[in-house]
């Protein structure tokens, strides 16, 4: 920094620069500023450094600001990825839970076998009569009307079997104590072979004037039963087509 | 008590990546600071693309009081970057002329405006400089960019750019000085190099 005293020492590059970058001490800062306002050539060149300055740094804001708006954007984007990840990590999920229930309650394809046993052990009263319990698969606002039945007497085919079903409900009070079950989502009902055809008594809570919407067999050894809004799957013994 | 912990403790955190050079604490910054800008821009006539634009450029002038070391760590960042955004948005409506009324709420106003360097920006040699700068290659956009803008040392930028010494930097930057004037008199359409 030589020179600081002199006259014109715009004309030292150095001195000019450290003078715009505020590099110089206070005294003598006052001292060059105390010699610009005599000198207009010197603010000129005052003003044309700050100027070149200026510009250089606009520039390195304006390439930061770009940076960042990639590095922002790129942010957004693994988070929106991430999100978007977790969704279709939630629909797979979805989707084999829902494969799950339907092949365990619904599958149309007749060579299902492993449907869950229902059946409660010692509770067979007899080869004709059984307990066992109905799984709701689903709840559903509407039910096709073909499905709608105003009796309680249904006939079901599939195939060469027919069968009748009778449809009874109970209220759950009458359900024999022990005959409870505290597995959720599950319906308790009597199942009973008679010549007149197979009769299924629900024992539930609600009771309705059209207690059963419909009723459809599923695979050879269960049925679904739609009930008000509720689709209830259950594991027939035998097989609904079972004769006495 | 433990609030007061976590907050001198993350702001420092922070700090500390910026004077680093850690880009990511502005992404943060960026993030964490959104909501409150948005909420003082939407509010006084601008857009998502203003708040987008206002932040990114508040965050900047944060990182450069850091770098210049003219960063007064007086409040939290989250107050500077307000007061320089509010700043920054109201400067630009005075500029359009908006008929305007201003909402906003009592904050305590961290940021001391522009710089007179600042204040040259829309100068219009100052734009020919930050033209020529897209064109002038390295060693010399580098070299410049560190010696003007993130305000290193000969030394620091000898060792970040493998110069040998303070001194070839020294020469160097007054070349690339020369040549970035004969660019911006291209743009200026001064000279016919």
């Amino acid at each position: 920094m030589s020179d600081v005293n002199s006259e014109h020492w715009t004309m030292d590059s150095d001195v000019l620069e450290s003078f715009i970058l505020q590099r110089i001490d206070e005294s003598e800062t006052g001292k060059l500023a105390a010699h610009l306002k005599l000198c207009l050539d010197c603010r000129q060149r005052v003003q044309t450094e700050k100027e070149f300055i200026a510009g250089i740094r606009r520039y390195g804001r304006l390439e930061m600001k770009y940076r960042l708006q990639q590095q922002v954007q790129h942010n957004q984007n693994k988070r929106y990825d991430w999100t978007q990840a977790a969704s279709i990590a939630a629909a797979i999920i979805l989707m084999f839970g829902a494969l799950f229930v339907f092949r365990e309650f619904g599958d149309f394809g007749m060579t299902k076998n492993s449907i869950r046993e229902i059946v409660l052990p010692g509770d067979k009263p007899s080869q004709q009569a059984f307990w066992i319990t109905g799984r709701v698969v689903t709840t559903a606002r509407h039910y096709h009307e073909t499905r709608s039945h105003q009796s309680n007497e249904f006939i079901i085919k599939k195939g060469h079997a027919v069968q009748t079903v009778i449809i009874h409900h109970a209220m759950f009070s009458q359900l024999p104590h022990t005959q409870h079950t505290d597995e959720p989502s599950s319906i308790r009902a009597y199942l009973e072979r008679t010549p007149q055809g197979m009769q299924l008594t629900l024992y539930t809570d609600s009771m309705t004037d059209t207690l059963i919407a419909g009723i459809e067999p599923v695979t050879p050894d269960s049925l679904i039963v739609f009930y008000q809004r509720m689709q209830i799957a259950f594991h027939i013994p035998g097989g609904w087509a079972g004769k006495i | 008590m433990q609030t007061q912990f976590y907050f001198f403790n993350e702001e420092s955190k922070l700090l500390n990546a910026l004077r680093n050079g850690d880009d990511h604490a502005l992404v943060d910054l960026f993030h964490q600071n959104r909501r409150s800008i948005a909420s003082l821009i939407i509010r006084n006539h601008g857009t998502e693309d203003d708040v987008e634009d206002v932040l990114q450029e508040s965050l900047i002038i944060l990182w450069e009081r850091i770098h210049h070391g003219s960063f007064e760590y007086q409040a939290k960042l989250s107050t500077f970057i307000y007061a320089t955004a509010k700043n920054i948005w109201f400067r630009r409506l005075s500029r359009h002329r908006r008929e305007i009324s201003i909402t906003d709420d009592t904050f305590e106003v961290a940021d001391k405006g522009a710089t007179p360097l600042e204040e040259l920006e829309e100068n219009e040699r100052v734009l020919a400089i930050q033209q020529a700068m897209e064109q002038i290659g390295n060693p010399c956009h580098d070299l410049l960019l560190l010696y003007y803008w993130k305000e290193m040392s000969m030394e620091e930028i000898a060792r970040t750019l493998g110069f040998a010494n303070a001194d070839t930097v020294k020469s160097k930057k007054y070349q690339c000085k020369k040549v970035l004037e004969r660019l911006v008199k291209k743009v200026l359409g001064e000279g016919h190099e």
